[in-house]
């Protein structure tokens, strides 16, 4: 194993003055040979399948959460929607992002206490719970079979889906915080997952890429919608799917009165 | 192209002196052999083809830049993930094999020494961009799921996937790139996680965050053998660096007292392991390795550890008890604190760090090394101090006075050896880091304890001239040195 040999050696031996004057590049040009085999095809093939699954493995939550999750309807704040799409993607700014709105709730004093340090700053990247419950509403009885007719109409995704319905649904409303996933929730319940960053809550909603045809359609929309000044400035609706674990992703918004199917 | 120059100029000037009869014409061609004037030609030739090829690649990139860029926003998402999908299949395949040609070739041909570096490097750099095009397609897939997943697990899955490629082909410029992305993603994680505060309470961590808190373990276990496999010191180093960095940020030891009220040996382990396990490094611990490859490199890391630990403990600050409020501890309690200091990693580089000592005593009668001051005796003696003192600050009692006259006089110490052993050795690099460290040792000493202005221009003259003085004493030793030799 070594190329000293051991024990009785004096201070200087030939062996010792060789493995001295050995420099790196002695190593490399003595190993040339070997290291510049040509390799086997395999040894691409591998780290590129790893790689493959690497790409494919990135949006699998988001399709387990689309396929097995429960739709809930979630309130933007009140924004300027031309400023939101000056970019490639809307960025929401929900009212549940917001620590202001969450204060009032039940659970939300010991969470803070449970996540700050002890000069009562919260702790970047804390995790909390935050139960959504579901409205009753005057238009309720419209929204559950749009909600139905939705879905199945998801087959042509992809391509913007705007229609004008009057049925807008109702946003659900934040009852209680959390910090650890609620073992029982009930029936018109759900527990959405956020992370404390900076002062605000992320749930991993707060982006959506729109393509060039769905912002021009989008423009479009508001520009016919123009004469109302009031109307360029209000909340958005969007529908995501939570799963069992909190996790959460989206699948449409409402502008207005109309639906756009992400 | 350098060279190529000096074998032009050469063949000039052999041509004159031929004509101008200082040498034979036979005498020429022994010249034009040696230095084979015959392929100058050739190689210019090869030489631009490669500028041609290089050039070539660089616009062809541009025109594809562009043309995704201005199509960019048209396309449909599916159209995007197909596009970047083949694109980075077509360029990891390409670049493989065209990599892999001139071996290939030359295992063909038999003993036909001319490879082509051109086409290596050419297909190196594709296998470089496909990686690049990876984290493109990340990007995308993210958006097309509209995942706000954070920049941190990005990079950590980018470098993940890089980082297998480069050991599956041994290719250096990818285990760079994979350390890079891999350490990018461990720093955008310190700032979002903030992994000293105790709140990894419960299972719900995700994978990102564990990994940015076992970087340090990571880092050592998973890029030292890269830089066997890849032979590349640079990636040894790169280990280096990202090893201890990560470890001193993940345990925070400094100013000490910061966590002395539950973990009063936290700073002891931070500040001891990283010179530690650099200098009982050993190549031959690795069962396939017979060359001490970077034995040298890890002992000059350990004593630039050594000689920053002593530099840092020698002030007054690091000892001080802090005066703002949450001045005892961030760690909430005791097990939370105890889980996020990734005890397990700890564990595991001073298991290592045991093994590495043992053979470093099985060996220490046969030192590879020539070793004029550094012998285990003294570094054993620094190691030992730099375990007890803080614990004993923290734990047992302040002695903050004491402690800072103990590395203040390690400090001296090890720039006294430096400088020892760059006479003895004649090695200049030693000599006037030990000359540096000193002079900084004093410099920064006078600065700190509130001194007369008088005394700081006279402490500040002496150096200067002394510096000169030694600098000059000892260049004109080396040089009478290799004159006697």
């Amino acid at each position: 194993m070594t190329n000293n040999t051991p024990e009785k050696n004096k201070t200087s031996t030939p062996e010792k003055e060789f493995s001295e004057k050995l420099t790196f590049r002695d190593y490399l040009i003595a190993t040339e040979e070997k290291a510049h085999q040509p390799l086997p095809f395999w040894r691409l093939v591998a780290p590129l399948l790893v790689q493959v699954g690497l790409i494919l493995g990135v949006p699998s939550q988001a399709v387990y959460t689309e396929m097995a999750g429960k739709s809930v309807i979630l309130q933007t704040l009140p924004t300027n929607v031309s400023n939101l799409l000056e970019g490639s993607a809307l960025s929401f700014d929900y009212n549940i992002s917001r620590p202001q709105t969450l204060r009032r709730l039940p659970g939300w004093r010991d969470w803070v206490r449970q996540n700050s340090r002890r000069n009562g700053r919260i702790i970047q990247g804390s995790t909390l719970y935050v139960i959504l419950q579901e409205q009753r509403s005057l238009n309720r009885q419209f929204n559950s079979p749009f909600n139905d007719r939705f879905t199945s109409d998801r087959s042509n995704d992809g391509n913007l889906n705007s229609r004008v319905n009057s049925a807008v649904p109702v946003a659900w409303k934040p009852v209680s915080i959390s910090s650890d996933l609620p073992m029982y929730l009930s029936n018109n319940q759900v527990a959405l997952k956020g992370n404390y960053q900076n002062g605000t809550i992320n749930y991993g909603l707060e982006n959506y890429y729109v393509s060039q045809a769905q912002r021009e359609q989008i423009d479009y929309d508001l520009f016919q919608a123009q004469q109302n000044q009031r109307a360029r400035r209000r909340p958005i609706l969007v529908r995501v799917k939570v799963d069992s674990q909190g996790n959460a992703t989206p699948t449409s918004m409402w502008i207005g009165d109309r639906n756009y199917n992400f | 192209m350098i060279l190529d120059n000096f074998a032009r100029q050469l063949r000039q000037e052999a041509q004159r002196w031929r004509d101008e009869g200082i040498i034979s014409s036979s005498q020429y061609e022994q010249i034009a052999d040696r230095h084979q004037f015959k392929k100058i030609e050739g190689s210019a030739k090869e030489n631009s083809g490669l500028i041609a090829i290089a050039f070539g690649g660089l616009l062809l990139i541009l025109g594809i830049v562009i043309f995704l860029a201005a199509n960019w926003q048209t396309w449909s998402r599916e159209v995007k993930f197909i596009l970047l999908m083949s694109l980075f299949l077509s360029t990891a395949i390409t670049g493989f094999f065209t990599w892999r040609e001139p071996t290939l070739s030359r295992e063909k041909k038999g003993e036909d020494k001319k490879s082509k570096p051109g086409k290596r490097f050419l297909g190196e750099g594709l296998l470089v961009l496909s990686s690049l095009i990876l984290g493109a397609t990340l990007v995308l897939m993210a958006e097309i799921f509209n995942i706000s997943g954070s920049p941190t697990q990005l990079f950590l899955v980018w470098g993940f996937g890089v980082l297998i490629m480069a050991y599956s082909l041994c290719i250096n410029s990818l285990g760079i790139l994979a350390i890079l992305l891999l350490q990018i993603g461990y720093w955008l994680g310190l700032g979002e996680f903030s992994v000293t505060d105790g709140n990894f309470t419960g299972g719900d961590l995700n994978w990102a965050q564990l990994a940015v808190r076992h970087t340090p373990l990571i880092s050592w276990v998973l890029f030292v053998p890269l830089a066997y496999i890849c032979r590349s010191r640079i990636i040894f180093i790169l280990a280096a660096i990202a090893f201890t960095f990560s470890l001193q940020y993940n345990l925070q030891p400094l100013p000490l007292l910061t966590s002395s009220e539950i973990f009063p040996w936290v700073a002891s382990f931070a500040l001891a392991l990283p010179p530690a396990l650099f200098w009982s490094y050993d190549d031959l611990l690795f069962p396939t390795v017979n060359y001490r490859l970077f034995q040298g490199i890890a002992r000059h890391f350990a004593l630039g550890c050594f000689a920053v630990v002593f530099y840092l403990l020698s002030f007054r600050w690091q000892w001080q008890s802090l005066d703002f409020g949450n001045s005892s501890s961030s760690f909430n309690n005791f097990s939370t604190g105890f889980q996020s200091l990734s005890i397990i990693d700890l564990g595991i580089i001073g298991g290592l760090v045991f093994i590495q000592w043992l053979f470093l005593f099985r060996h220490r009668n046969n030192p590879n090394r020539r070793e004029a001051f550094f012998n285990l005796t003294v570094i054993g003696i620094f190691l030992g101090f730099i375990v007890i003192i803080p614990f004993w600050h923290q734990g047992i009692g302040r002695i903050p006075e004491l402690g800072i006259f103990i590395f203040n006089s390690l400090l001296f110490t090890l720039s006294w050896g430096l400088i020892q052993e760059g006479l003895k050795l004649s090695s200049r690099i030693a000599f006037w880091c030990g000359m540096m460290l000193l002079i900084l040792q004093i410099i920064s000493r006078i600065l700190e304890y509130d001194t007369d202005l008088l005394f700081r221009s006279l402490v500040f003259v002496i150096c200067g001239s002394g510096l000169i003085s030694a600098g000059l004493w000892f260049e004109g030793r080396l040089q009478e040195r290799t004159v006697k030799k």
